[in-house]
């Protein structure tokens, strides 16, 4: 009964404004490439320090779900993720968008969102003692062989063109080599350039890959609009029909708990969450051909685990003070600014804050639901705009958004090299998701083995697989490369026998 | 296409060489990453360069946009014109420098109705300062506008 005098507590007018106004902060950063969840929570932190604590978290809070489910929408209509964990959303949310199905992929990605926000809220208030113990047992074994795991999605990704997306993924294995080696101070590979020391920063190398690449490959057909056919059933609808949540509940149930779990492991974000689902909803699916080419279970997967990791990488931050993300880490910043220490005493002394702040998360997914919906209806027009007009504006956000990350033109000139190799990779064929993934999960790979080879006595593939959690993540990766394998292996023969079949018609 | 796969396969095993060369220099454990990703780079380059003479393989129509040589020319010169909004972001401020990138890129893509597109961009900009000057506080290059 307590717990619900604190869920009462959430609808106060005050604590109410806090959710709309993070809200709609998050929607509109998340949806502006380059800006990020964590910039946002940053910038907004200041903001709070002269309000009382409840209203403070739950706008934070708010913001932080808001903006990684706001970057859906770009993702979705521009083919510019807002924010690095939408980038599995574009796959399938801008072949929709072309397809003049935006009003689909914009209706899933909102409910899925608003799950996966919803069970990891409700995780977080249930689980959150019990879960945070599984963070104890993640030594360097673990987060080398979840960053391998992590990586087979680039086979999945690519399967259709695997050797091409492995190739990708390998480069941006090594452009994560790049900058000072943080064991010797060595740098690697920086040709003497200061700017490189710190290494590539990926949101500028993701803003430059996905949206200005897209802007380069508008500019061959500028008289166009990105919609290529009329919209489809031109109906909105806020909720998904029957057959959209019959398709996708399953993926509902399987993406929140992904993006639970990884959003439980510390440095294991929204972007790997979104990945890793992204993955499993393609492997546990029965038509595979459809991710990729405009997929509503691909939608659900990457935007349900994204929103799912939310909630869940609080966990950590509320129990142990460790945080699960980026954004957790600032968050955890919020905490001590307002007197509240993470541990025992969140949960016993400041229950009643701790709890209200738990529940308003919740009510904040299902606010950001109404809200996305309500200016989604509008934000679809941008589609119908002719490229002429979107190719400036894409170009002037990329820069902006590159620019506000450290108010530097490295981080620009950084989003402008990463646009034109996008740009080239994507004539000659190669996709940019593989390359990107290699960045981010590059560090937490090379960190997790050397950290491994240090401490193995003996060796270190024995000491890595060691651990039952390690093990169990290397028979995922090896399961997850023979599907694709599979897959890649099927395809190719189907296509044989269909120019097989082919040549014996002309024959004919 | 199996051309352009080829010669991006070449260039793959042409560019590792003196990547993996650099690396010597490394600290022992320092180099052990950067060569892994350098050994997956020739082996599928290799793999590339074998799939490019398979009769089966080698016809598959993989590039996105337009196949027409020329139609590449438009996004480089909008590159190259982004380069320079860049650049002059430093001496003119921002938003100059903005104005003069678009007053270069509505030509090169053929836009006729230039004053309706300028006055939306100009809205764009407007958005811009809003969003990112006044609000979330970012200090954009002010150059002569200061």
């Amino acid at each position: 009964m307590e717990i619900l005098s604190f869920v009462f507590s959430v609808f106060t007018p005050m604590n109410m404004l806090a959710i709309v106004a993070g809200v709609v902060s998050g929607l509109v950063i998340g949806g502006l490439p380059g800006l990020t969840a964590n910039l946002g929570v940053a910038l907004l932190l200041p903001v709070t320090f002269s309000m009382e604590v409840t209203p403070a978290l739950l706008m934070l809070m708010s913001l932080y779900t808001a903006a990684i489910y706001g970057g859906s929408f770009s993702a979705i209509l521009l083919h510019t993720p807002g924010t690095s964990a939408s980038a599995a959303t574009a796959l399938d949310g801008f072949v929709l968008t072309r397809r003049g199905e935006f009003a689909t992929a914009i209706r899933i990605a909102t409910f899925s969102s608003v799950v996966g926000g919803l069970t990891s809220g409700i995780a977080l208030l249930v689980f959150a003692p019990p879960l945070s113990l599984l963070t104890l047992e993640f030594g360097p074994p673990e987060y080398f062989m979840l960053a391998v795991f992590a990586l087979t999605v680039i086979a999945t990704v690519s399967t259709g063109n695997m050797v091409k997306g492995l190739i990708a993924g390998a480069v941006g294995l090594f452009l994560s080599t790049v900058g000072m080696d943080l064991d010797s101070g060595f740098p690697r590979y920086t040709f003497g350039l200061f700017a490189l020391q710190s290494g590539i920063n990926f949101v500028p190398a993701v803003i430059g890959l996905f949206s200005l690449s897209q802007a380069l490959m508008m500019c061959e057909n500028a008289n166009a609009t990105i919609q290529g056919v009329d919209s489809r059933g031109g109906g909105w609808r806020f909720l998904p029909t029957r057959e959209e949540i019959r398709a996708i509940r399953a993926t509902l149930v399987r993406s929140s708990l992904i993006g639970i779990i990884v959003g439980v492991l510390p440095g294991a974000g929204a972007d790997i969450g979104s990945w890793v689902s992204y993955n499993e909803a393609r492997r546990f699916a029965r038509d595979k051909s459809q991710f990729g080419h405009g997929s509503i279970v691909g939608i659900s997967a990457s935007e349900t685990a994204n929103n799912a990791v939310t909630g869940s990488s609080l966990i950590p931050l509320l129990t142990l003070g460790i945080p699960g993300s980026t954004t957790a880490a600032v968050l955890l910043g919020a905490l001590i600014v307002h007197g509240l220490l993470p541990g025992r005493a969140l949960f016993e002394e400041y229950a009643s804050t701790t709890y209200t702040v738990i529940a308003g998360f919740l009510v904040a997914n299902v606010v950001m639901g109404a809200v996305g919906m309500t200016l989604g209806r509008f934000m679809v027009h941008i589609v119908r705009l002719p490229n002429a007009a979107l190719i400036p504006t894409i170009f002037i956000l990329s820069i902006v958004g590159s620019y506000s990350l450290g108010n530097n033109f490295v981080d620009i000139y950084t989003m402008m090299a990463f646009g034109l190799l996008g740009y080239v990779m994507r004539k000659a064929g190669f996709h940019p998701a593989p390359m990107i993934l290699g960045l981010i999960l590059g560090p937490i790979a090379e960190t997790g083995f050397r950290q491994s080879v240090t401490l193995a006595d003996g060796p270190v593939v024995a000491y890595i697989l060691g651990s039952p959690i390690a093990l169990i993540l290397a028979v995922l990766t090896l399961l997850s490369v023979g599907t694709a394998a599979y897959l890649e292996t099927r395809g190719t023969r189907a296509k044989r026998r269909r120019l097989a079949g082919g040549t014996e018609r002309d024959q004919d | 296409m199996p051309w352009i796969n080829r010669m991006i396969a070449v260039s793959l095993m042409v560019g590792v060489i003196p990547l993996w060369r650099m690396a010597d220099r490394f600290p022992e454990m320092g180099s052990v990453f950067p060569r892994v990703a350098l050994v997956a780079v020739i082996t599928l380059a290799a793999a590339m360069l074998a799939h490019s003479f398979m009769p089966g393989r080698a016809r598959r129509v993989e590039t996105e946009g337009t196949h027409d040589p020329r139609g590449i020319v438009r996004p480089l010169i909008g590159f190259a014109a982004g380069l320079g909004g860049v650049y002059l972001m430093r001496h003119l401020g921002f938003f100059p420098a903005m104005i003069a990138f678009v007053a270069v890129l509505f030509p090169v893509l053929g836009v006729e109705n230039r004053r309706t597109y300028l006055m939306a961009i100009v809205a764009v900009l407007i958005g811009v300062y809003l969003v990112f000057v006044l609000l979330l506080g970012v200090p954009l290059t002010a150059g002569l506008t200061e």
